[in-house]
């Protein structure tokens, strides 16, 4: 149960709060903090104490610049899906997030913050191959890839911003996911980004959500099909399957998730370039 | 902490804590139009409010996260009496029902058109896409808020809000504003949540980690030294009264199976201990310092395990019956275990609580071995019927307290004077000291129709003299409310080549829980409203129902009926293809028609002789040749899409309007002084706009306008006993009685205006505007009522009328869906769905299609995506919208169009049948055949998950 809230004003305070707070968070929009299954399913003794909420800090705001589009950590997913500048695989990606109340207030900083497998913007962002700035201790920024980040940032170091190369945001995409309502959390989701054609695949990039513990990219695969002609689709969903390895729980059963999972990931790469 | 935000348009400063949720923040401050219908999981969006102009979740905020920002409630869009473009057009296309979700909704379309002034479907679809809507059905959203956008700027607008019928009637068939949906829309004060005090205590309730234990010990001492706690009901204290909370007629076809809180547990989430504290904080401190020695037992979770030789028994009681003992009860009782209570018939329904049966029947017409003897082809099947939930978006909710040395519980309830009368067993006290008021009610659908939680915080607070509030979490409505009765339907159909069908069967297997609420009436039900659509000569049933440790099961709106329509409607398209006739010929062959005599009705009696009956009014045909144009049936489609695949099925359906002979009603007109009226109705309207039926009623009768008449329905003191608001009874029995107090009350008008007028009431007629007209004078109501008043007058008018039935009025309807299946990943679309039904003539058409798009949106989710999951310990692991997936806006079948089909029934008022629960009979079917159709796969388990789809197309390697 939260017992203090801060409003920092800068990133460095944010920073240093958080560094100094033993049992502290980083808030966002709060749909993640903020809602009953983080008070029933994170064990009491690892709740945030100390909320730190990131709203005065200044991360908002998307921006094409020269290297790409910097999109500000705090965004939240409603303005992603409307601002001009964005690319509309990652728009279409982010409008597949639950419903517009959440997307009005979730924010792309504690989206990605939260590394879930089927995180739909960390997902598209994986294939888009974007990077992210964040501040470390003391408030040093530091840039690095976003998967990078996802395996390896720690909890302490506050996203301030994410980059989408310009290169990324111009390949052919395809995005799908697998929900049991259209309101829904995403079970399965499969963004791929290609260049090329059927003929040749001059770039294939694919990232799965919900078939492992994080959403990945399928870099094997993307190398067997770099550079050649586009296989059959069912060849296709042969060649997806053995990178899949989900769990059975509730929303369904491995052998389940496996086949629909090698399904979108074929559907989502043939999409990718223009073949459906 | 201090925070600083403008609270529509008002500057406020307050004190926060930091862990202060929004939503209890806002309504601490006395926004009433917060709502709350998933504790804060942040998936049903009824709390949601304009943050920022945006909208937002406000269970899922913080407090002191509105520092500096501006937030908007409805309550900033009802300042003055007149209601807002968005309001009044809500209203005028009557998709305000229970309106618990009104407030969320009307903030959502401001949202929506202040960016898009003129917004397509998609938009809209969008926009209401986080607000879960259980009663609507959403689909006449997209011309309310059309009517909204033009209203915004030419605030007169109208345009045809719903289809119109009844050529002699002025009111009654025309869509007229829902006379509870302005106070509704405007976040007004109206449901048991706003009624509750300062001062007042909470419930708390401890329960069962266990399916299946005894209670060998429990200690509260440490708990009642916790500050704040004011009183602990175990089973050391707990009254020894056994009763049933099904909310049905007096004597109940349900055993008396259950204490308030008794010494064994029979499913995870039974109670064990209630803790009434001055706050929750308390209470629940108290709870953690209860130590409760259970002694676990195995337990059953299914139909087969429960009646396995050897099963686990859950009710090892003592079992009476107040009348029709069976000779061997003590030898039988010899087996009873004290911890397990007892268990009470009011008279025989055929159960063996120690072989865990809870109810059988079995009857039936003609001979049917010969019948299957002279089929050509037959289909012999097992459906199999999941456990589901209601999911009103406000769950069980109760505040109660005493007002002198009477019991007032203000209630969410479907049944009041059910409730007053089990509340009374209860409390030991007579019916005179309890006062029920039914507030306005933020959904039911038979979930409301039992007592779970009313009676303990009666009895509490009859104990301790405090008021108490209790209101269900949304895990709670799940575990320890009422679901669907769980049924595997057997459906054996023999057919002759040239399609007639020759024999029926049907063998329900029902779970009914721990308790055996409905326990015989719901599963019989799934026979009672599925075989008299046929016409057959050969027909039987049985139905049996076990207990088991499951959570408790009850009423669903449908009642049974949607279990057997899906086995038999199904089992009939089975049998069509297998040779290889159209099914619509099948069923255009078979089916009943005006004038048929049902015959099998004299088998299917509510714990009672059933009577053959004739149907009199039979919508079945039109509704019929309507659907197929409307999805050209017969006709292939393709999609482009290689991966998909289309097909086409339907249904027939029936239900029943009340129960004849069981149900009753009673209303009262009073001639107020200026010749308004006031209506006194034992009704429960629920949403569906009962209480606009009987005003409809009343002022077509007496003619005058709607607006001159006001109601008060559902206040045991105040007004006349009703049996409620359930079995499709509202406005063929409830309204019924309106309309007979209204004649009555002309009959006195026009006597003393014969009096008044000097002329023969013979030469005298009541003509708008609120005038009685004779050869010679005329005079008004308002001088009758001036003079009725008078100290020479006789006294105000005020008149009752009654309403029973001996025979049965059937609406009947027809169900038609086109799905898209993917074969890859087994998922379905609804392409187009079209819902024809007669309910005889549509009182309030707009609301009665509201109903249709509801009812059939529910089952589209219990057909697709709903069912309750447990584990092998008996613990529901999907007590949440997480992971218990009800459909919402964007699971809309693309084309989603519903039509009424009126016929003209003799007995129901005005011409009159139930609408509401025959809605939820047809979407099973029809999409199982669609699938089978498109991809050549009978799904014959509930839910037609994806993962069922592809496992049935052998898709799935293990």
């Amino acid at each position: 149960m939260f017992s203090k809230f801060y409003q920092p004003q800068s990133v460095e305070e944010a920073v240093a709060l958080r560094w100094r707070e033993p049992r502290s968070a980083y808030l966002g929009g709060g749909t993640i903090l903020n809602t009953l299954s983080y008070a029933q399913e994170v064990p009491a003794s690892e709740q945030a104490q100390t909320v730190i909420s990131l709203e005065r800090v200044g991360l908002g705001g998307i921006s094409a610049e020269e290297e790409g589009l910097r999109i500000g950590a705090g965004t939240t997913l409603q303005e992603l899906c409307e601002s001009p500048l964005v690319c509309p695989a990652l728009k279409e990606a982010t409008g597949m997030v639950v419903n517009r109340n959440i997307r009005n207030i979730a924010t792309v900083g504690g989206n990605l913050a939260l590394r879930a497998s089927t995180c739909n913007v960390a997902a598209m962002l994986l294939a888009l191959e974007a990077e992210v700035e964040v501040a470390l201790e003391g408030g040093q920024r530091k840039r690095l890839p976003l998967e990078e980040y996802l395996t390896q940032g720690l909890p302490q170091w506050l996203l301030t911003a994410v980059w989408v190369p310009q290169h990324s945001a111009q390949m052919g995409w395809g995005a799908r996911r697998y929900v049991r309502t259209q309101n829904d959390i995403s079970i399965l989701l499969a963004y791929a980004v290609a260049a090329g054609s059927a003929q040749r695949i001059d770039e294939v990039r694919l990232v799965m959500g919900g078939v492992g513990p994080q959403s990945m990219r399928l870099r094997q695969l993307e190398d067997e099909l770099k550079g050649g002609a586009l296989p059959a689709r069912d060849q296709l969903v042969e060649m997806v399957r053995p990178y899949l390895h989900p769990l059975s729980d509730l929303r369904g059963s491995a052998p389940f998730k496996r086949e629909v999972g090698a399904q979108i990931g074929a559907w989502a790469i043939y999409r990718a370039l223009g073949q459906l | 902490m201090k925070i600083t935000f403008l609270l529509n348009g008002v500057q406020r400063q307050e004190e926060v804590e930091p862990r202060e949720r929004a939503d209890a923040f806002l309504r601490r401050l006395g926004v009433l139009s917060i709502r709350n219908g998933c504790n804060g999981e942040g998936t049903c969006g009824a709390c949601a409010v304009r943050f920022d102009g945006r909208l937002v979740n406000s269970c899922i905020l913080l407090a002191a996260q509105l520092d500096g920002h501006q937030v908007c409630t409805v309550e900033f869009y009802s300042k003055h009496r007149t209601l807002s473009a968005i309001q009044s057009a809500l209203v005028d296309i009557g998709v305000v029902q229970c309106g618990y979700c009104s407030a969320a909704l009307i903030c959502a379309i401001e949202e929506l058109l202040e960016s898009h002034p003129d917004p397509s479907d998609e938009e809209i679809r969008d926009a209401l896409s986080g607000i879960f809507c259980r009663c609507t059905g959403y689909q006449q959203f997209y011309k309310a808020i059309k009517l909204a956008a033009k209203r915004r700027s030419d605030p007169h607008f109208i345009c045809e809000f719903a289809p119109a019928f009844g050529e002699d009637t002025r009111l009654v068939g025309k869509p007229a504003r829902k006379i509870d949906a302005g106070k509704l829309v405007r976040g007004q004060k109206a449901y048991v949540e706003d009624m509750v005090e300062p001062g007042a205590c909470v419930l708390y309730m401890l329960r069962s980690p266990h399916a299946h234990a005894y209670i060998k010990s429990i200690d509260t001492a440490a708990a009642l030294e916790v500050p704040g706690v004011v009183y602990i009901l175990t089973c050391e204290n707990s009254p020894t009264i056994h009763y049933n909370q099904a909310g049905q007629g007096f004597p109940e076809p349900s055993p008396y199976d259950r204490q308030l809180i008794g010494r064994k547990v029979r499913h995870v989430g039974d109670r064990v201990a209630a803790i009434v504290a001055e706050n929750m904080d308390a209470a629940q401190a108290a709870a953690a310092k209860i130590k409760v020695e259970y002694e676990v037992l195995p337990h059953v979770l299914t139909v087969d395990e429960a009646k396995a030789p050897g099963a686990p028994i859950v009710h090892k009681a003592k079992v009476s019956y107040v009348v029709g003992a069976p000779d061997n009860l003590e030898e039988y009782n010899q087996k009873a275990d004290p911890r397990d209570g007892e268990v009470i018939y009011q008279f025989p329904i055929h159960g063996d609580p120690h072989r865990n049966l809870a109810a059988s029947v079995h009857s039936g017409i003609g001979d049917i071995e010969k019948g299957f003897a002279e089929a050509d082809a037959i289909v012999d099947e097992w459906y199999d019927c999941c456990q589901i939930q209601c999911t009103p978006v406000e769950p069980h909710v109760v505040y109660t307290r005493m007002d002198g040395d009477r019991l007032v519980i203000h209630a969410s309830t479907q049944v009041p004077w059910h409730l007053r009368r089990i509340v009374a067993s209860i409390v030991q006290t007579k019916q005179n000291n309890i006062r029920v008021i039914k507030e306005r009610v933020g959904g039911g659908f038979g979930a409301k129709q039992d007592i779970v939680l009313e009676e303990l915080c009666a009895y509490l607070t009859w104990v301790t003299g405090r008021s108490i509030f209790q209101r269900f979490t949304r895990e709670e409505e799940f575990i320890a409310s009422r679901t669907r009765h769980l049924a595997k339907v057997r459906c054996k159909v023999g057919a002759k080549k040239d399609g007639t069908v020759t024999a029926i069967y049907m063998d329900v297997q029902a779970n009914t829980g721990p308790y055996g609420a409905h326990c015989l009436t719901v599963p019989m039900n799934a026979c009672s409203k599925s075989l008299p659509l046929i016409d057959c000569p050969n027909m039987a049933f049985n139905v049996e129902t076990w207990y088991s440790n499951i959570a408790p099961t009850g009423a669903y709106q449908g009642y049974g009926a949607p279990k057997g329509s899906f086995a038999l409607q199904l089992a009939i398209a089975e049998v069509s293809h297998k040779l290889g006739l159209d099914h619509m010929e099948v069923i255009e062959k078979n089916r009943v028609r005006e004038g048929t005599r049902l015959e099998i009705l004299k088998s299917l009696g509510e714990g009672r002789e059933g009577q053959a009956e004739t149907i009199m009014s039979c919508g079945l045909g039109p509704a019929l040749s309507r659907g197929r144009e409307l999805i050209e049936w017969g006709k292939r489609e393709e999609s482009n899409d290689p991966d998909i695949k289309i097909g086409k099925g339907f249904a027939i359906v029936q239900q029943g309007s009340g129960l004849p002979g069981l149900d009753s009603a009673n209303a009262e007109v009073r001639l107020l002084s200026d010749g308004t009226f006031m209506v006194l109705s034992g009704g429960t309207d629920l949403g569906t706009g009962l209480d606009t039926v009987s005003c409809k009623f009343v002022a077509e009768i007496l003619k005058v306008d709607l607006e001159e008449v006001s109601i008060l329905s559902g206040d045991t003191d105040a007004s006349p006993f009703d049996v409620g608001a359930y079995a499709s009874s509202g406005t063929f029995f409830s309204g019924g009685a309106a309309r007979n107090a209204a004649r009555n009350m002309a009959k006195r008008i026009l006597e003393v205006a014969s009096q008044r007028l000097g002329e023969p009431v013979e030469d005298l007629e009541i003509v708008y505007h609120g005038t009685v007209q004779g050869k010679k004078g005329k005079i008004t109501f308002a001088e009758i009522a001036h003079f009725a008043e008078q100290g020479d007058g006789c006294g105000q008018l005020m008149a009752y009328g009654h309403f029973i039935v001996d025979k049965a009025s059937f609406p009947y309807g027809a169900h038609f869906a086109q799905v898209a299946v993917n074969e890859r990943t087994g998922e379905v679309k609804l392409q187009k769905y079209f819902c024809l039904e007669d309910c005889g003539t549509p009182i309030n058409p707009e609301l009665a299609l509201g109903q249709m798009y509801g009812g059939v949106l529910k089952t589209i989710g219990h057909s697709l995506y709903e069912q309750m999951i447990y584990d092998e310990q008996g613990r529901c692991l999907n007590p949440n919208f997480t992971d218990y997936k009800v459909p919402m806006i964007l699971d809309l079948p693309e084309v989603f169009q519903a039509e009424l089909i009126p016929t003209d029934d003799p007995l129901g008022p005005f011409g009159a049948k139930s609408i509401s629960e025959i809605t939820c009979n047809g979407a099973a079917p029809c999409i199982a055949e669609a699938i089978h159709d498109a991809v050549g796969v009978w799904m014959r388990d509930w839910p037609f998950t994806p993962e069922r789809i592809l496992r049935a197309l052998g898709r799935i390697r293990e």
